[in-house]
């Protein structure tokens, strides 16, 4: 490409030979006043504020709509131009609200900006009030404010040009111009897409997003994906999505993979917060991400991401790892990937920790946990099974330069008055265990559950897999509030498993050890003080039910203690810093023994994080980042699809529909590729990248 | 360049002054090509879409007698950014021929401005609106298509409006078959205080010389 010299306000400045005046001066450092023009977009010339004189133009012209010549002299400030702005701005002005402070744009609208830079306010001109901009309404993604809107056409061009929708127009009405959907219909009835396009390049306040749909306390690049974002592991899932909508299954788990460790366990059994954060929630449904996971999983003939990996050099420091759970296996990945020497101590047979003994095999075959373990292991990591580890010290003398406690949080914890040895009451992480391991004995005709929880549900279903007749799930939480996942309530609910909500246990009749038989009442509500427990009680409520085995599904805790040989917090949790060392240098611990019961996704979130904390500890630089998907330059056309508003969830249970539920994804990753406006007091202005004549 | 009004045909279109008609104002003309100019406007350059409307409504407020004192100056302003800045024809030629009018009748202008009148009594601000009692035969027909207090009086009796009325402003001389409301500038007729017989009343009856009633000039 040629480059051209000019001169804007007597500097000599170089640009490509096909950039406008604007650009140029932009590029340059030298600020024009804008509005209409957006880098992204073809210029339009309509707010008339980046006018310009040129030596050889006859009066003044629009800087966005003049291409630059050699040896052009332009001048940015004369006072001609500057009255053109002022008129112009003042007219803007005159039909927009004056109450700045109360817009949620304040302090960041470009409008308020120029007023700012030009010293133009809502002056001498009358006020000029527009029915129409009443017309357009909020839905409960986009906030449309238009009485603020000037009219700018970014959004409009926006939908059009960046993404080839083209929901948005200026339409005409009563003699009144106004952006607004083509026929003034609600955005779920036009061809919108949902991208934020229009928000993103609206410099009013007129187009904004509804608050409550990004988190405010991330900075704004993560929270403009929320599914990302509340992801704990932050995996690219806009991505992946378009990959899986592709087909290219292979391209989709390399991205899964560089975040993820147990990609297909997580496809089946994760807890989803992504689906959470999804913006498509506020439209209809979230899209189905963990079950889209496991179908781009479990079509990746290729498993092209093994050959992407990347390795450190292998070094000879050892790290010793005591639980091979999610977060230890992950952790121990990574470390063996920078050429650690990883050792992973597993006291049960089998590795996985709650994939392989806590989740029952309903939801999640063995076969693939181990599939997984397998792969991971493949890196180079020694796992001793059946080697329980007690305390620190018998790790002492094998010379670990640093060791890692994961050992997640294994002993089932009741409400206190039910800590009794009864013969026929289990917790649930020891029933859920005996269950994996195939050493559930008969548990009798009536199994109780006591807590409506995912594990409560695990619990119960599995109870009835077992051909219990009467399976109860007893919980205290109110229908709708309850902790599990509503697909498996629903799931527990064909399978005839009773669910008692809003209801608590206020005794147990027992005899000879065992427990025969439980009071129930109904509670409006229930709260935790210091005096402990305390439920609003339904008066005449109580009821008496018999049961042959309960099971108590109401939390769960780590196993450590004080002779373990670091320091523990609220009695059996391990203590941490901001590293996630513990009180003894050099011994780390991440995952439920820290934090309590999450998810599997969190442990292995914990897990990367303590890979990189150790290798910090190590002497490493705490990178654990690999990319084995190269990002590719994103098309920003999207455009339309029939009713894409109205297309409902298909989960991908059985025949899997993938590429059409793929395509419900709203994209929200797309927004990030549009460029933001420089403000004419961003550092970039402050000197000009020319020669002064 | 952006808007598609460019074409002849709009500044072929615009309404067309005749400086000789004698019903016409020269002011009312230009807030009537402002609004047809704004009404047309496509909406995208800001001249157009928000200069027409800023235009329309500080002649609509020289006419209603809301013109505040710069206000000559102000359209000038904007009207000369509009002619030279206007993506479109048709309002870089709406704008130019009010310029032209205001500079060729500055003192027709002058006359809105500053005092609040027009010469042919088209302006809202240059008149009263009263029912001729020599004209009215009370018919009643006015009170029909006028809002409850605006007019008062009854069957054969001489209609009085009610100038402090707040429907007043909605009246118009239309609203009298015989042609009995008729507009009133500086010069006040007398008028019945109260409604009387149609056909009772006469202006020497309550005429004095001195009674006629002169308004006021605001500014020299």
């Amino acid at each position: 490409m040629e480059k051209v010299k000019l001169q804007i306000d007597g500097y000599i400045i170089e640009s490509n030979e096909n950039k406008s005046v604007l650009e140029a001066a932009l590029e340059a450092g030298i600020y024009i006043p804008h509005l209409c023009y957006h880098p992204d977009l073809t210029p339009l010339g309509n707010c008339k504020l980046c006018a310009v004189e040129i030596d050889g133009e006859p009066g003044i012209v629009q800087s966005c709509e003049m291409t630059v010549r050699e040896g052009m002299v332009v001048h940015t400030n004369t006072e001609a131009v500057t009255k053109r702005r002022m008129v112009a701005l003042e007219l803007m002005l005159a039909s927009h609200p004056s109450d700045c402070t109360s817009c949620d744009k304040y302090l960041n609208c470009e409008l308020q900006a120029l007023m700012q830079y030009t010293g133009v306010a809502h002056s001498r001109l009358r006020e000029v009030e527009k029915e129409n901009t009443r017309i357009a309404q909020s839905d409960r993604l986009i906030k449309r404010e238009m009485q603020r809107c000037i009219q700018c056409g970014r959004c409009v061009r926006a939908c059009q040009e960046l993404r080839g929708v083209g929901a948005l127009s200026i339409n005409n009405k009563n003699g009144e111009t106004y952006i607004g959907t083509q026929g003034d219909v609600p955005l779920t009835e036009t061809d919108c897409r949902f991208c934020g396009a229009c928000v993103e390049v609206c410099p009013t306040g007129a187009i904004q997003d509804m608050k409550g749909v990004f988190a405010d306390n991330v900075p704004r690049r993560q929270a403009l994906i929320p599914c990302k974002n509340e992801c704990p592991a932050h995996a690219d899932i806009p991505l992946y999505i378009r990959l899986v909508n592709q087909e290219r299954y292979s391209d989709a788990v390399c991205v899964i993979r560089e975040k993820l460790t147990f990609p297909h366990s997580l496809g089946l059994v994760c807890t989803h917060a992504c689906e959470s954060g999804c913006k498509r929630r506020h439209v209809n449904e979230a899209i189905a991400i963990k079950d889209l996971k496991r179908f781009a999983v479990e079509n990746d003939t290729k498993e092209v991401w093994k050959t992407k990996v990347t390795r450190s050099p292998k070094n000879s420091k050892k790290v010793g790892i005591i639980g091979g759970g999610p977060a230890g296996m992950t952790a121990a990945w990574y470390l063996a990937r920078k050429g650690y020497v990883t050792e992973v101590y597993e006291r049960m047979p089998l590795a996985g920790g709650m994939l392989s003994y806590g989740i029952p095999k309903y939801r999640l075959p063995q076969d693939g946990v181990n599939k997984e373990i397998e792969i991971l292991k493949e890196e180079g990591i020694t796992v001793h099974t059946n080697t329980s580890v007690s305390s620190l010290s018998q790790l002492e003398e094998k010379g670990y330069d640093a060791i890692l406690i994961t050992t997640g949080a294994c002993r089932g914890k009741r409400p206190p008055d039910y800590n009794k040895p009864w013969t026929n009451s289990l917790d649930a992480v020891d029933f859920c265990r005996m269950s994996c391991e195939g050493r559930l004995g008969e548990p009798g005709d009536v199994v109780t559950v006591y807590g409506g929880g995912s594990v409560g549900f695990d619990c119960a279903r599995t109870a009835k897999k077992q051909g219990v007749k009467t399976v109860r799930v007893i919980c205290m939480e109110a229908r709708d509030k309850m902790l599990a996942d509503p697909e498996e309530i629903s799931e527990a609910l064909m399978e005839d498993i009773e669910i008692l909500s809003g209801r608590a246990i206020v005794n147990i009749e027992e005899a000879q050890s065992r427990v025969e038989a439980l009071s129930l009442v109904r509670i409006n509500g229930f709260s935790f003080s210091a005096k402990g427990l305390e439920l609003d009680v339904v008066e005449g409520s109580e009821t008496r039910l018999e049961t042959d085995m309960i099971i108590f599904a109401t939390g769960q805790q780590p196993e450590l203690d004080e002779s373990y040989g670091i320091e523990l917090v609220r009695g059996c949790f391990a203590k941490v810093d901001g590293s996630l060392q513990t009180s003894k240098a050099g011994v780390f611990a991440a995952g439920d023994v820290t934090y309590g019961t999450k998810s599997v996704v969190a442990a292995i979130a914990s897990g990367q994080d303590a890979a990189k904390e150790i290798d910090k500890y190590l002497g490493g630089d705490g990178s654990i980042e690999d990319i084995y998907f190269e990002r590719e330059e994103q098309q920003p056309a999207i455009g339309t699809t029939d009713s894409f508003a109205g297309l409902t969830r298909t989960d991908c249970h059985a025949a899997c529909d993938a590429g059409k539920e793929s395509l419900r994804c709203l994209q929200c990753d797309l927004r990030l590729d549009i460029q933001k406006d420089r403000n004419w007091v961003d550092a970039h202005y402050k000197t000009v990248k020319g020669v002064k004549v | 360049m952006i808007c598609k009004k460019m074409e002849e045909k709009h500044s072929t279109v615009l309404p067309v002054f005749d400086p000789d008609d004698s019903s016409g104002c020269v002011v009312d003309y230009c807030k009537n090509l402002m609004d047809y100019a704004r009404k047309e406007s496509c909406g995208q350059c800001v001249f157009c879409r928000e200069g027409t409307w800023q235009i329309y409504a500080i002649i609509n407020d020289i006419t209603e007698g809301l013109a505040r004192s710069d206000d000559y100056e102000l359209l000038l302003d904007i009207l000369l950014q509009m002619e030279q800045g206007a993506s479109c024809e048709m309002t870089r030629e709406a704008a130019g021929r009010c310029i032209r009018l205001m500079r060729e009748q500055e003192e027709e202008w002058d006359k809105h401005l500053r005092r609040k009148r027009c010469t042919n009594l088209v302006c809202r601000c240059s008149y009263t609106l009263y029912i001729d009692p020599g004209v009215c035969d009370g018919c009643g027909k006015c009170l029909e298509v006028v809002p409850a207090g605006a007019i008062s009086g009854g069957e054969g009796m001489i209609h009085i409006i009610n100038s402090d009325s707040a429907a007043y402003a909605g009246l118009s001389p239309s609203i009298c078959p015989r042609g009995a409301v008729k507009k009133a500038g500086p010069v006040k007729p007398k008028l019945p205080a109260e409604p009387v017989p149609a056909g009772s009343f006469t202006a020497e009856e309550a005429s004095g010389e001195g009674d006629t009633s002169r308004r006021r000039r605001r500014r020299g």
